[in-house]
């Protein structure tokens, strides 16, 4: 202890006075207790290390200790009904663990594989070096997700001279039903390297498979489960030999679908039906009081269970090369021009903001100008294929674009004209129009203008996720005048109004944000969140929660205008432009829109069309809205589709009431479509 | 009084901290080694290690010429920072391994608590001077604890248990050379022992309770963080009397340890270097200690004295704690390896701790 002690220790006078002695046996204390701490210490590794090291240095060589996880099992889902759309079945799965190949038997054990698995041996090579370098070399490689059985027995027989190498036992996704519900279920598949750095710390395994598209995708945390995890001793060739501790998985949890597929099935055939020359088409039913799903249908689609299988190259690359994208969810997925199924939100929001009286007539005489702003000559003209005077429901019963076009942009003629400068003529005309109550002629009309426009195209939710329970929904478009400047560096015109109160131009939407706002329209103003899952299960199948109807949001419409609005909806499809989706059981409301799309008219000066329909049942008590959708197609045929639709969905809920049935069809009256001006009484 | 003179530099201070930051740096290249690495490759925990001890013994010669007596003066303000320290991390700090404890400054990740135990120190060291005549009395003796207790219980928010231990074993050393009287410390004693059960429930976070669960009864959770204990302990055993030899330890080189370079080092030690080796690392860290506990006798005043044992009990303490949870003697706490870990706040705290010590020992024979 010399060096506690020391001789010249000079006296510390800041301490009270014979404390110094307590000093020296207070640090001598200290020093005794560090001592005998490391002394503790010294007698714990000699245990350790010198009385117990062989045990040890035996856990250590043989050991290899290894903490693997163990997939859960995927939930299973199921259609509305009860039938099983999603289940797994056991398979083979050839993986191998790069850290226990020894960096001098890569090649031979590539060699080994090559040609019973038919992947070239330099490419199992390269995994495996690369899985050497990574910072988990233990990490399984799946080689082959899904052998045959046949070969199972074949490589089995190898595990014992292939060092690292198994035949895993896995369980595969089969999905019952393969394209009626692939795009609404999607599929799983592999992870790839980059993704595995990401996901690692929630527990993926490289080996796994996780969602890629659709309810697979959304719902991957529910379905997947926890995984749970084995501490179990390998041999020197990475195999399992004794299992230490297990903390067994558990099972995802099951789904239950909104979709009934009894509809969906009706659905995807009559889709198919009016396809014609459509490369690709859509159509979705909604329950309007819950925003349940109850068919939802893209066409092209493909089976999904190509991608639990093997790899079969020919049949993957026809999918990718598909000009009709199979795997794109056209209802969500994809955005076009509306057309005129875009006048419903016009017209709700021309009403709701007193631009017009719903008993206001509109004059249409087939064809509006509007003059340039800068350049009085050039004047351009927006040609409609109806005329007459309309009001509100004919006017959307008929899908008058002149109508619509006074409601988004007012009239062609905004600024007052000085009663001089108008012929005589022109003056008596307009005198008798005025007369007669009806806008017209060179009459001023003030519209929703760009602002009222983009404010309900945004209310209606059709620049916005709809929050479906889908992955890879698209947002819709709807321009407003700003953009327009940001965009192009010109301001917004009277013209730009015109195309977007009638659907075209820059606008572009989803069917399901329009069958959404449709739904709007026809339980009275909410804007429902959309899904397509309406339970989760547990592994008995007992219901774990339910999920609900949930308001995106109120629109503050009057309940009267959206009553307008679904009045013109059932006038077009008793004597409107909807008139191909009426059917005598039960009366419907609709409306068609033929949107043109492309920036060259292939056909004269005409442009390609996609066709639209919109519709809910039945019109007086509102149930399901409809959506459906051709690319290449026009809004009359689309109605038809959207008719049978409506009456098989009618028929399968059983919702047919023989006392109601629709009131018969007629033909919009043609003589009486324009007020007769010199008649002596008013409108 | 002149007395401040370089001829009372401790050399043997200075060695022994080089030598175990050398251990440390040999260990660190190891355990930091790229899989399937052929010759040297000298990655950057290494690099650092050594930098950070190269400027660390720069800053240690700075603050051996400073007098530590400025710390009379600033004793109180060096506390208040380093309470806002530990304040702050809990609030700005980023989370690794479900613990808030570190700052991340982009160039270098400080981790806030090793700052706030030298600063600790300080501020007990300057509060149990100034009252030196009266810590025999209980309600001095209790407010020193509350000065320890305030950073302890910051720290145990983080969740940092071992951290927190650490600040009141400082406490501990301090109060009781500072002139604490024994009875006192009983009657606290009684107190905690009274208390456990209660802070068992209440006081714990779950990732607390279950590591001191699981060290209680391993069985309880073999797959979690019994499994690192479990991998610990089959390095250090399998070490054996000699080693395995640097780079050659099965168990560090495949990564079945976890946090290898911080947590568990010593079990890298305990593998390639064996018994021996570790006898080598108590044998330098006890020889920091007596010199530590030499200062303690030669210093000038109540403060350098107080500050030198503080310093000297946290190295020896923290050693203690961080061997011990490898070798399953104590509960997982996650304190790094004093000049042995990578950590590069944790070691130039270290090293401007021992310029303290320096300090004080230029300064002996000025009053």
């Amino acid at each position: 202890m010399r060096l506690l002690g020391d001789r010249q220790r000079p006296v510390i006078m800041t301490s009270p006075a014979g404390d110094e002695e307590r000093l020296g046996l207070k640090v001598l204390l200290l020093g005794t207790v560090i001592l005998v701490l490391f002394g503790i210490l010294t007698i714990q590794l000699m245990r350790l290390q010198i009385f117990r090291h062989e045990e040890f240095e035996i856990r250590a060589a043989t050991n290899r200790l290894r903490l693997i996880d163990t997939p859960a099992e995927r939930g299973l889902i199921y259609a509305r009904d009860g039938t099983l759309l999603a289940e797994n079945v056991p398979g083979f799965a050839v993986t191998v663990v790069a850290a226990d190949v020894p960096p001098d038997r890569v090649h031979e054990v590539a060699e080994a594989l090559s040609p019973l698995l038919d992947i070239p041996a330099f490419e199992i090579e390269t995994q495996i070096l690369e899985r050497h370098r990574s910072i988990d070399p233990f990490q399984p490689i799946v080689l082959a997700a899904d052998i045959d059985a046949d070969l199972v027995f074949e490589i089995g027989t190898l595990q014992g001279s292939v060092p690292g190498m198994r035949v895993e036992s896995i369980s595969k996704r089969h999905y019952l039903l393969g394209p009626l519900f692939s795009q609404v279920l999607g599929h799983i598949g592999p992870i790839t390297v980059e993704e595995f750095e990401e996901l690692r710390a929630d527990r993926y395994r490289l080996a796994d498979r996780i969602g890629q598209t659709g309810v697979e995708a959304a719902y991957e945390d529910v379905l997947r489960g926890v995984p749970g995890r084995e501490e179990v001793e390998v041999n020197a060739s990475g195999r399992a030999v004794r299992t230490l501790a297990a903390e067994p998985p558990t099972p995802g949890q099951g789904l239950v679908l909104t979709i009934d597929p009894q509809l969906q099935t009706e659905v995807e055939i009559l889709l198919r039906e009016g396809m014609g020359g459509s490369l690709f088409a859509a159509a979705v039913v909604v329950d309007v009081h819950t925003g349940e799903i109850l068919a939802m249908v893209s066409l092209p689609n493909y089976d999904n269970n190509i991608f639990s299988q093997r790899v079969d190259e020919a049949q993957l690359s026809a999918i990718f090369e598909n000009e009709a994208r199979p795997l794109v969810n056209h209802a969500i997925a994809d955005q076009f021009p509306p057309g005129s199924i875009f006048k419903v939100i016009t017209g709700t929001g021309a009403l709701q903001d007193e631009i017009i009286d719903p008993d206001q007539r509109i004059r249409s005489l087939g064809a509006i100008g509007v003059q340039n702003v800068l350049d009085p000559r050039i004047t351009y003209v927006f040609r409609d294929t109806t005329a007459g005077d309309f009001d509100f429901v004919t006017g959307l019963a008929e899908s008058s674009n002149v109508y619509f076009w006074y409601l988004a942009g007012g009239s062609p003629f905004r600024r007052p004209v000085a009663d001089e400068l108008l012929t005589p003529e022109q003056q008596e005309e307009q005198e008798k129009l005025t007369r007669a109550g009806v806008i017209g002629g060179q009459q001023d009309f003030e519209g929703l203008g760009i602002e009222g426009l983009s404010k309900w195209g945004n209310l209606f939710g059709l620049n916005e996720l709809s929050q479906i329970d889908l992955v890879g929904e698209a947002s819709g478009f709807i321009p407003d005048a700003d953009w327009k400047v940001r965009t192009f560096g010109e301001g917004w015109g009277q013209g730009d109004s015109y195309n977007l109160g009638i659907g075209q131009g820059f606008v572009a939407v989803t069917p399901l944000q329009m069958v959404m706002a449709t739904a709007a329209i026809a339980n009275g103003g909410n804007l429902l969140q959309p899904h397509v899952v309406r339970a989760v299960l547990d592994t008995d199948g007992n219901v774990l929660r339910t999920i609900g109807p949930r308001v995106r949001r109120q629109l503050d419409v009057e309940p009267e205008n959206l009553a307008l609005v679904r009045e013109g909806m059932a006038r077009s499809v008793l004597a409107g432009t909807s008139g191909n989706a009426y059917f005598s059981e039960m009366q419907i409301a609709g409306k068609t829109g033929t949107a043109e799309f492309g920036k060259e008219p292939t056909f004269r000066d005409l442009f390609p069309t996609h066709g639209w329909f919109l519709g809910f049942a039945p019109y007086e008590k509102p149930q399901v809205a409809v959506v459906v959708f051709h690319q290449l197609g026009a809004g009359f045929l689309s109605a038809e589709t959207g008719g049978l639709i409506l009456k098989a969905w009618a028929e399968l809920s059983g919702s047919i009431d023989p006392d109601h049935p629709a009131p018969p069809q007629r033909a919009a009256l043609e003589g009486d479509r324009f007020v007769d001006l010199d008649a002596d009484s008013g409108p | 009084m002149n007395a401040y003179s370089w001829r009372h530099f401790d050399p043997v201070l200075l060695v022994v901290v080089l030598a175990l930051t050398g251990y440390g740096a040999l260990l660190i290249y190891s355990a930091a080694l790229p899989r399937g690495a052929i010759g040297i490759v000298v990655t950057e925990p290494v690099i650092r290690h050594i930098a950070v001890a190269g400027v660390g013994t720069l800053a240690m010669l700075l603050v051996a010429r400073t007098n530590y007596r400025v710390l009379d003066t600033f004793g109180g303000v060096a506390y208040i920072v380093g309470i806002l320290l530990l304040a702050a991390v809990l609030f700005l700090g980023s989370d690794r391994f479900a613990a808030s404890r570190w700052f991340d400054l982009g160039f270098m990740v400080v981790q806030a608590s090793e700052i706030a135990k030298l600063l600790t120190i300080i501020g007990l060291a300057k509060f149990m001077a100034d009252h030196r005549n009266r810590m025999h009395e209980a309600r001095t003796f209790v407010a020193s604890l509350g000065l320890a207790a305030a950073p302890a219980a910051l720290v145990l928010i983080e969740p940092d248990l071992g951290g927190a231990i650490m600040f009141l074993l400082i406490w501990v050393v301090m109060a009781a050379l500072g002139g604490a009287r024994l009875r006192n410390f009983v009657i606290l004693g009684a107190v905690l022992a009274a208390l456990i059960p209660f802070g068992m429930v209440a006081g714990f976070s779950d990732y607390q309770r279950d590591r001191i669960k699981i060290f209680i009864d391993p069985s309880d959770d073999p797959l979690g963080v019994a499994f690192n204990v479990l991998q610990a302990e089959t390095s250090v055993g399998s070490g054996g009397l000699l080693g395995k030899g640097l780079t050659e330890g099965a168990q560090t080189q495949l990564d079945f340890l976890q946090t290898q370079q911080t947590d568990f080092i010593f079990s890298v030690l305990g593998e390639e270097f064996g018994f021996v080796g570790a006898i080598a690392l108590f044998a330098l860290v006890l020889l920091l200690v007596m010199r530590g506990l030499r200062a303690i006798l030669r210093a000038p005043d109540t403060l350098g004295q107080l500050m030198v044992a503080g310093i000297t009990g946290m190295i020896a303490f923290q050693v203690f704690i961080a061997v011990a949870v490898n070798i399953r003697l104590l509960p997982v706490t996650g304190l790094p390896l004093p000049f042995l870990s990578v950590g590069n706040s944790s070691l130039f705290v270290l090293f401007v701790a021992l310029g303290i010590v320096q300090s004080v020992l230029l300064r002996q024979n000025e009053r």
